[in-house]
């Protein structure tokens, strides 16, 4: 049986605690700013870890849109085909997810490359120039363009708008400054 | 690991001779069921079974367990041990080089909180040179005809049979006697006591009373067991020698632990273990240079064997004086192990800044 | 006061402490050959000389195949050309590597015939005579100082080495005489024959940087060069003592312990000057600088009117029919200087192995130019390779890693790929000696995957630097995009705005039509008139 007092104290602690936690809930709540501060941050981080190829392959327009995209509407991470698995699996260690399989309707992981235009065939029209998202390439108006290899991401963007066909991709060659010791059995 | 097991020659051989051939008997048996399980397992694994078994670290393993074991551990109980040490000591882990744990001291302990009884049941230096080899080989396969060689010497003699046939190690003597002040007894709550310790001092008290000289030992086994520990002593010297071990971790924990004795027995007016006892009158020495150093589950840098030496130093210690076991190396070093992957890590973050 | 310090000097001599580094293993030397002396070889009819810089990037050649050229021209940035003759062709030609790669390389076809012309060349062009007297930090930099590259295997070049001093006083001179691997014996072979040659380098080395002080560290195992190298600094230094307007320092010579990777840069720093190079800090940042005391003798040769394009290299192995040490212009193939050597028998049963047993690599053919980088070819039986088994955690490694690294835990994360777990451990910091493989009970390839996660390491930083410039690339394009769209905006508005300027315009059409009325009226009025004048008449 409880006596009046201990109820009283009971009751009394209850609230006690209860205004303690709505207190704590109310300042472990971030405001406004601090929000909007951590999404960009957040944004940051996501384009960071994505392969800046630019390459438009996941439906938005470069690397830091689909950032954008993941952070802000929820978009899946698994639609970079550039980054393949690696960056799938760096997105999900950042964002605390599942790890899902890369989404092959958005294209197919393949090893770096770089595009190279068959100088011959060339005729000059500037589209490839419009086309390619980091400016890697050179040329003007019915002057051959090239391609600058150190710049160029290996997007595929200027291969479609070219209208002799003379833009190819083509594995980045091994050299003995980019050769890579193997890893050993 | 060859060398390691060159170096267990000469203890194995004292062991054998101050305590009972059977010993030899445990290694081999032990050393076979090991060999069998871990084929059994490699196989299971799809790895290559010749090449894994031929490092000889299973072998080792097995023989180190099997040192610590009684002379008449009933071969079950042997089997089981073994089983254990291979499979929940070892392979969980991935096998070799992966195990967080001792294989040898998994076995023991597993043996140990199981079979209490059976498990400190060790022998007077001359209370089995009147068997054979076969006859050793019986009792170990069938443990009721021990008993009734036991209850027999004890009617029989109508003294402390039991205690002459059988007789506690050393350290268990020394804690019993903690046990048996009259001051402690009347608190027996504060300190564990086990059933088979109550069992032991109302069959034999007079064995744990003190001796008008006030000398804690007086049995024949107090000379035969510093003999045991020299001679693993003299391969661990060797080890040392051959840079197969690297001399910190036994002086870490040999010093250890020789501090913390030595502070005791000033301070306590309990009976205790003087420095010179504690090292040779237990597994101290073995432990120190076959057990603690074993590289898969000790610390790797040099700093961290130092910690670890000292920290298995300072829970023997602890178990021992303050313990329900009377030598407490097998869960010192387990309870080391533990700590293993937080000293390396420690000592990798204050060299790797 | 000369006496005192003398017996100061000599006092500090007995003195000396041994200073140890932490880990290295001891080795056997097994260094054969050295009782033969140096051969020089013939100049072989044709050189081919990679165009690659020392780190294997590629260099732009300046002459074209045709051309004619003479020894001591520079072929391509920092490369001189070795011997006169024609350029033949530019080809792309497999090159020493491990990875057996090809690179583009000048082919020279030499002719043996013009060597006395282009040294007499040499003499005149270079107008620095041979024993003109020194003092510190005057000596001019002759322009063939830059075609010296380190002669201790990395091929680095002497003058960028120099200049990563920058402007800061160089405290500490070391001569590199250690050769600590087994089996390379070049340096040593050098020192016992041109001793005197060597000193007069390092004299000039000294005058070159203004060194404040130079030590010359010979491994204790080297007792003839020790020797040799004794006598012709004591010579040097006597003629310091007699000439007292000399401003250079004296040089000593420090013999230390034989130890295994004692010549590597920062354990000979240890052993030399007791310093520890704190790891992201350069030898340079303490006034510090290691030069090969192979290069010393090619700066000598140098200030000889000489040129440094050859070098010293050791034919060993345990196959090797006649262990020697040749000197060989840079170019020269292996084959050549097997055939040479008399080593060409038992080659077939035999690996070659280019650069020291622990160094070095394997390469699967012979007809491959050497650079300044190989000074060892070892010609070994074939065996099997030991099959690693799982790691026992003894830290044999660790406790032998003379970098003072954790080779266990590295080995995990460099395995799992985890890069980043290795850059935090220092992977950076390795120096690939290979002293722990020699330790593992489990012969554990360590160094192999080491040197795997350093070039993942490096792939992975090149990769985020590409990452990094396409972001910024596509950044400014967009905002250029941007811009543009912008200012097409702009411009469409005006447009619109000069049309809407039109339109009110047309809204003032009032002002036509009242014309147009004035003007109907004129006429009408004129009509009238005309009407008016016909009924007058």
């Amino acid at each position: 049986m409880l006596t009046t007092n201990t109820a009283l104290i009971l009751i009394s602690a209850f609230v006690l605690v209860l205004l303690v936690g709505a207190l704590l809930s109310r300042m472990a709540r971030p405001s406004g700013d601090v929000a909007a501060n951590r999404k960009t941050v957040l944004i940051d981080q996501v384009n960071e870890l994505l392969p800046q190829t630019q390459c438009a392959q996941c439906g938005y327009p470069g690397c830091r849109p689909y950032a954008e995209a993941i952070v802000e509407e929820h978009i899946p991470i698994n639609r970079c085909p550039p980054g393949g698995k690696n960056t799938i699996t760096q997105l999900a260690a950042l964002l605390g997810t599942d790890v899902p399989a890369l989404d092959e309707q958005f294209g197919i992981f393949k090893a770096p490359q770089v595009a190279r235009i068959l100088e011959a065939d060339c005729i000059g029209c500037t589209l490839c120039i419009k086309a390619c998202p980091v400016d890697a390439i050179v040329g003007a108006n019915k002057l051959m363009h090239t391609v600058m290899e150190d710049e160029c991401t290996g997007c595929e963007l200027c291969i479609p708008p070219c209208p002799v066909d003379c833009i190819i991709l083509a594995p980045i060659d091994t050299t003995p400054a980019n050769w890579a010791w193997p890893q050993p059995q | 690991m060859f060398t390691v097991m060159l170096a267990l020659l000469p203890g194995t051989a004292a062991l054998a001779f101050v305590v009972s051939p059977a010993i030899l008997i445990n290694i081999l048996i032990s050393i076979v069921v090991a060999l069998i399980l871990e084929s059994l397992v490699l196989v299971l694994r799809s790895k290559p079974v010749a090449r894994s078994l031929s490092d000889g670290s299973i072998v080792l393993a097995a023989w180190l367990f099997a040192l610590c074991l009684p002379p008449l551990l009933p071969l079950w109980q042997l089997v089981i041990g073994a089983a254990m040490l291979t499979l929940l000591g070892k392979h969980v882990y991935g096998g070799l080089g992966q195990n967080p744990f001792n294989p040898a001291m998994v076995g023991y302990a597993v043996l140990l909180v199981s079979f209490p009884q059976t498990m400190t049941l060790w022998f007077a230096p001359d209370a089995l040179n009147q068997y054979t080899f076969t006859e050793l080989l019986n009792f170990k396969l069938n443990p009721d005809a021990l008993n009734t060689i036991i209850s027999a010497t004890s009617s029989t003699t109508n003294t402390t049979g039991f205690d002459a046939f059988t007789q506690a190690t050393p350290l268990e003597q020394v804690r019993i006697r903690r046990l048996l002040q009259p001051d402690l007894l009347n608190s027996s709550a504060q300190l564990p006591v086990r059933a088979f310790d109550q069992v032991q001092m109302q069959t034999s008290p007079q064995a744990f009373e003190a001796t008008p000289d006030g000398t804690v030992l007086t049995t024949p086994v107090s000379v035969a067991w510093p003999w045991v520990s020299s001679a693993f002593a003299i391969g661990g010297v060797f080890l040392l020698y051959k840079k197969t071990i690297s001399w910190h971790i036994p002086t870490s924990l040999l010093l250890s632990m020789c501090v913390l004795h030595g502070l005791h027995s000033l301070l306590t007016h309990l009976p205790a273990l003087s420095v010179a006892e504690a090292v040779f009158y237990g597994s101290a020495v073995y432990a120190a240079f076959f057990i603690a150093t074993d590289p898969v589950t000790a610390a790797t840098s040099q700093a961290g064997k130092l910690v670890y030496g000292t920290g298995i130093g300072c829970l023997i210690f602890f178990i021992r004086a303050f313990g329900g076991y009377p030598d407490g190396i097998a869960f010192a070093v387990l309870l080391m192990n533990l700590c293993v992957p937080l000293i390396d890590h420690l000592v990798m973050r204050a060299t790797c800044k | 006061m000369k006496l005192l310090s003398s017996l100061l000097t000599s006092l500090e001599k007995q003195t000396a402490r041994q200073y140890r580094f932490r880990g290295g293993i001891q080795l056997p030397g097994n260094k054969k050959g050295l009782e033969t002396p140096i051969k020089t070889l013939s100049l072989p009819d044709e050189l081919k000389l990679p165009l690659l810089d020392y780190s294997h990037r590629p260099l732009q050649a300046l002459v074209k195949p045709g051309d004619a050229v003479s020894r001591g021209q520079w072929l391509a940035k920092g490369l001189a050309s070795p011997a006169t003759g024609t350029i033949s062709d530019i080809q792309h030609a497999p090159i020493i590597h491990p990875g057996g790669l090809n690179a583009n390389c000048i082919v020279i076809r030499t002719r043996s015939d013009a060597e006395p012309e282009a040294q007499a060349e040499q003499e005149k062009k270079t107008g620095v005579a041979a024993n003109s007297k020194l003092t510190a930090g005057t000596q001019t930099v002759t322009p063939n100082i830059a075609s010296i590259k380190g002669l201790g295997g990395a091929a680095f070049p002497l003058l960028d080495k120099i200049n990563a001093l920058g402007n800061r006083e160089l405290t500490t001179l070391i001569i590199n005489a250690a050769e600590c691997e087994p089996q390379i014996a070049c340096d040593e072979a050098l020192m016992q024959s041109h001793a005197i040659e060597i000193v007069f380098g390092i004299n000039h080395l000294v005058a070159l940087t203004a060194a404040k002080r130079c030590i010359v560290a010979i491994e204790d195992s080297k007792p003839l060069a020790i020797e040799k190298m004794l006598q012709a600094i004591e010579a040097s230094n006597l003629t310091k003592d007699a000439d007292t307007n000399t401003s250079l320092v004296k040089i000593e010579l420090k013999t230390i312990g034989t130890r295994y990777p004692t010549g590597a840069e920062l354990p000979l720093i240890k052993v030399t000057t007791n310093l520890d190079i704190t790891r992201n800090m350069h030898p340079t940042d303490h006034g510090i600088l290691c030069v090969n005391v192979a290069t010393a003798h090619a700066v000598g040769l140098i200030y000889k009117q000489q040129f440094a394009d050859s070098r010293v290299i050791t034919i060993a192995g345990n196959n090797a029919a006649k262990p020697c040490n040749v000197r060989v212009r840079f170019g020269t193939s292996i084959e050549h200087i097997l055939a040479q050597t008399e080593n060409l028998a038992a080659i077939d049963q035999s690996t070659i192995h280019c650069g020291g047993p622990l160094s070095g690599f394997e390469v699967s053919q012979i007809d491959l130019p050497v650079t300044a980088q190989t000074h060892c070819i070892l010609i070994n039986q074939r065996q099997k390779p030991a099959t690693p088994v799982a790691c026992i955690r003894c830290s044999a490694c660790a406790d032998s890693c003379p970098a003072e690294l954790l080779p266990q835990q590295l080995h995990w994360y460099a395995q799992a790929n985890d890069i980043e777990r290795c850059t935090e451990l220092n992977l950076a910091h390795c120096i690939e000696c290979g002293c722990c493989d020699l330790v593992c009970p489990s012969a554990i390839p360590l160094t192999a995957t080491f040197r795997y996660a350093k070039s993942q390491q490096l792939a992975l930083t090149k990769q985020a630097q590409q990452a990094a410039q396409a972001e910024v690339r596509f950044e400014s394009r967009e905002k250029r995009l941007a811009k543009q769209e912008e200012a097409r905006a702009q411009r469409l508005l005006k447009r619109k705005e000069a049309v809407a300027s039109n339109k009110s315009a047309k809204q003032n059409t009032d002002g036509i039509q009242s014309a147009l009325a004035r003007a109907r009226e004129q006429a009408h009025n004129r009509a009238q008139a005309r009407r008016n004048s016909k009924k007058d008449l």
